[in-house]
């Protein structure tokens, strides 16, 4: 009998040890969690209110200055810069027309090649104009005198932004470390902390992330930043309650920001705290008009089955979409085509995600794509998109999802179980309910 | 200030989930198509406006919409849509409406192609769409793996569901598969056989199971049990099938754990030594009625045809022979070393918790979570005891030859 069971116990033996040793690999990879440094300074505008009111001021002081010299482009390019501060500081699409209409002057104004191309560089990525930006940044470099450091390093990095967004993560992956090597800023660690959780090297973003805290002294908008940043990667990793924990934690660093309402109002929703959520969102809504507030709204009624307030919010959303996106339509395709896919039409979000994927043909944008093309009963140009979102570098659970269901409708179910497989293994919960909810931070 | 900002912005942009979709499953019948329809439950309450519940208001609701929502038509014009059996089931956190709904055309000859016209949901959700997959089709279709046909969506709410071409053989292949497919996961059929085979390379003398009694013998003895095994449960299945014997379900199912509790036993100590054969075929009657049942509750088709009911008689021969030459010849190996004492009782022991088990749900009923969790367990252990038993067999043989290779000197 021991004789008999002698090769089965050696065998059993041999699979402890193997077990044993996996173990202990594991222990030995796995890394300390990185140490952030998030104490609140005493410096810098403490809350969302502050900020605006310092951005005000200067925006203010500028177009005294214009009243003062009318004639002269500095003064206009000091409005254009504040006003484009306060776009992205708001998102209310009024400053955006003044940054427009303020770098138009300055362009009328001041004798080529001078007259901060590295605004109007910057303006023209705010509205997703990849080539102004790329041309403006051109005329910068050929300048007769050199900008400063942190202006080259700024451009550097605007030109890595450039290559992100055409798809080309290698090369935006150069750019963000010469624009590191020229002028070592926080922006420059935070573009890099996104291409890697864009890139699904989320340890790495976590690591920049931290890094960039203990480097320096930040202002609690960069905390706060930062503490949202590193929400979303444990959001795109299925962790909703360290998600959760992080957007409150901006919130506490840099109070009453509404993007960061957003997000933790979503991370309630994933952490099924439904109601709150729900108070939040109409909150953002009736205060600051926000219709992702409103897309989310819809949604939440939805999933509950309510149709009437569902397509109360559903409705609103999509006015303030449609208006934006009459505005300035490469800038605000994606959030238009989402809604329409969502709750309007698919044959409009096929047109807008086209835009958007013409102006941007990066991974996301090509996710949404292949999202609309789906919808659109076009699965094999989806999958199409999804492969080159694939090649770019683009790594999210999200993507995998959606080339499960296009495989699926193409009837290829082997690679479909594949795909779903990648995509569990980014983030396991993501065929759960509470992922639907989530709106902005998937990845 | 602003490039914070920028970076913020930038990472702020919509990236919605996805909306889980509807799935629709056919079956072909003799004489109607069954449609299996999945529907997210929110996805329902926010397209009907109805109640998503569990109480028969919330029931009837939901079927009147099905109803409306979904319907066919083909041949001679559009055909009756009845909705069988309808429940919200939640699994895995999320809650859908399950339905099958029987398709029937005016007149059976018209039962091939048709058009399946479908508003549920897809008309108010926008990137709703459902999967239309064919499941089963005894007559152009080989097993129920399910194929996707096509979507149906917001703008295609019609889609043509054309038949491949009947081949006359596929219905026969279908029903083998379907009996071996049975065969191979109903672990009681496979414990009893087992129970049976594992005392036949034996003698029994004194109430004890004894020494080895050789190849030949014992492999003549599993032919002649596994014959008269087939024979009962042949006759029950083919008596119930076409000529409407009936017992209760529960009952046989008892019966059926009772046989294989009692064979176990017998593997341990001889009850009805030289007589196996005789126990296979009295308990095979029953093992038939369970076969019997199981073709009613998934596929009438088969078991209302002479033709199909051979073929699926085949598949569960076919699956029988196959273990039992593989199983027989390792057991016969090991029987000859003092370790089979040990392998048979244990074994048998096995199958005789197994049963009791069995027994004792089947008649009172466990908790199901217990019981998931056990059949599962069990599936997997008698997988793991069919390759246990080879992998013995096959190191005693490889023991035996290096034994018996002449040594140099």
């Amino acid at each position: 009998m021991t004789r008999l069971l002698r090769w089965p116990l050696f065998s059993l033996l041999a699979v402890v040890c193997l077990s044993l040793l996996q173990w202990a690999m594991q222990r030995s990879d796995s890394h300390p969690a990185p140490a952030f440094a998030m104490e609140r300074p005493a410096y810098g505008p403490a809350t969302y209110g502050d900020l605006v009111a310092v951005s005000n001021q200067r925006l203010a002081l500028s177009l005294d200055r214009i009243k003062r010299t009318p004639d002269e482009w500095l003064p206009h390019a000091g409005a254009g810069a504040a006003a484009l501060s306060l776009f992205r500081l708001t998102g209310q699409i009024a400053y955006l027309d003044m940054a427009d209409a303020q770098v138009a002057e300055v362009r009328n104004l001041a004798p080529m090649p001078s007259g901060v191309p590295e605004l109007r560089a910057e303006l023209y990525l705010a509205q997703h104009d990849l080539a102004g930006a790329a041309r403006e940044l051109d005329i910068l470099s050929r300048g007769s005198v050199p900008p400063d450091t942190q202006t080259v390093s700024e451009a550097a990095a605007m030109r890595g932004d450039l290559a992100l967004y055409t798809g080309n993560h290698d090369e935006a992956a150069r750019l963000y470390r010469e624009a590191a090597q020229i002028d070592s800023h926080i922006s420059v660690a935070l573009r890099i902390a996104n291409l890697q959780r864009v890139s699904g090297a989320f340890d790495d973003a976590i690591a920049t992330l931290a890094s960039a805290t203990q480097t320096d002294k930040h202002t609690p908008v960069v905390l706060s930043g930062i503490a949202l940043q590193t929400g979303m990667i444990a959001s795109a990793r299925g962790d909703y309650v360290t998600a959760n924990d992080w957007y409150d934690r901006a919130e506490t660093l840099f109070p009453g920001h509404w993007v960061t309402a957003l997000y933790r109002a979503e991370g309630r929703l994933a952490n099924g705290q439904t109601q709150s959520a729900i108070k939040d969102l109409e909150k953002l809504a009736r205060e600051h008009a926000r219709p992702e507030a409103m897309d989310m709204l819809a949604l939440v009624w939805r999933v509950q089955g309510d149709i009437a307030r569902s397509q109360i919010w559903a409705k609103k959303a999509g006015e303030i979409w449609r208006t934006w996106a009459g505005r300035y339509p490469a800038a605000f395709a994606a959030h238009a085509a989402e809604h329409e896919l969502v709750f309007g039409e698919v044959t409009q979000a096929l047109r807008l995600a086209q835009i958007n994927a013409k102006a941007r043909p990066y991974g996301e944008a090509r996710l949404l794509l292949a999202r609309a093309l789906i919808a659109n009963d076009r699965p094999r140009a989806a999958l199409r998109e999804i492969g080159l979102a694939e090649q770019s570098g683009w790594r999210s659970a999200q993507m995998f999802a959606i080339k499960a269901q296009a495989l699926t409708i193409l009837g290829e179910t082997d690679a479909a179980t594949a795909a779903t497989d990648t995509a569990w293994s980014i983030n396991p919960k993501i065929n759960d309910p509470v992922t639907r909810l989530i709106w902005l931070a998937h990845g | 200030m602003a490039w914070l900002i920028a970076v913020t912005a930038l990472t702020a942009t919509a990236r919605a989930h996805q909306a889980p979709n509807s799935e629709a499953y056919l079956d072909f019948q003799a004489d109607h198509v069954e449609l299996e329809v999945v529907i997210p439950a929110a996805e329902y309450a926010y397209a009907s406006g109805h109640r998503v519940g569990q109480d028969d208001a919330a029931h009837a609701q939901a079927q009147r919409y099905l109803a409306d929502t979904i319907a066919a038509n083909g041949g001679g014009g559009l055909w009756r849509t009845q909705v069988e059996r309808l429940a919200f089931i939640t699994q895995d956190g999320s809650q859908d409406l399950i339905a099958t709904l029987s398709l029937t055309p005016q007149d059976p000859a018209d039962l091939r192609d048709f058009t399946l016209n479908w508003r549920a949901v897809i008309g108010a959700v926008p990137d709703h769409f459902v999967l239309v997959m064919l499941r089963r089709d005894p007559a152009t279709k080989l097993g129920d793996e399910p194929d996707v046909i096509g979507t149906l969506r917001a703008n295609r709410t019609a889609l043509a569901i054309q038949r491949g071409a009947a081949h006359p053989w596929m219905p026969f292949a279908n029903a083998v598969s379907l009996g071996a497919g049975h065969i191979l996961g109903g672990v009681d059929h496979l414990a009893f056989l087992l129970a049976l085979l594992l005392p036949l390379p034996l003698i029994a003398r004194g109430a004890r199971w004894r020494e080895a009694r050789g190849g030949r013998p014992t492999i003549r003895s599993a032919a002649i049990l596994i014959s008269g095994f087939t024979l009962g449960h042949s006759a029950t299945l083919l008596a119930a099938s076409l000529g409407g014997l009936t017992l209760p379900g529960t009952l046989v199912e008892i019966l059926i754990a009772l046989s294989v509790l009692i064979a176990a036993i017998h593997a341990i100590r001889p009850i009805f030594p030289q007589r196996e054969a005789l126990f296979a075929t009295l308990f095979g009657l029953v093992h038939g009625l369970g076969f019997a049942g199981y073709l009613s509750s998934t596929d009438l088709s088969v078991a209302r045809n002479i033709g199909t009911l051979i073929g699926f008689n085949f598949g569960i021969e076919l699956v029988q022979i196959a273990i039992a030459l593989a199983i027989v010849p390792a057991l016969v190996t090991i029987a000859a070393t003092r370790a089979y004492h040990w392998l048979r009782s244990g074994l048998a022991l096995l199958c005789a918790v197994i049963a009791a088990i069995w027994v004792v749900d089947r008649y009172f009923g466990l908790a199901e979570t217990f019981v998931t969790l056990f059949e599962a367990v069990v599936e997997t252990g008698m997988i793991l005891v069919f390759f246990g038993v080879l992998t013995a067999g096959v190191i005693v043989i490889a023991r035996r030859t290096i034994a018996d290779r002449p040594r140099l000197v």
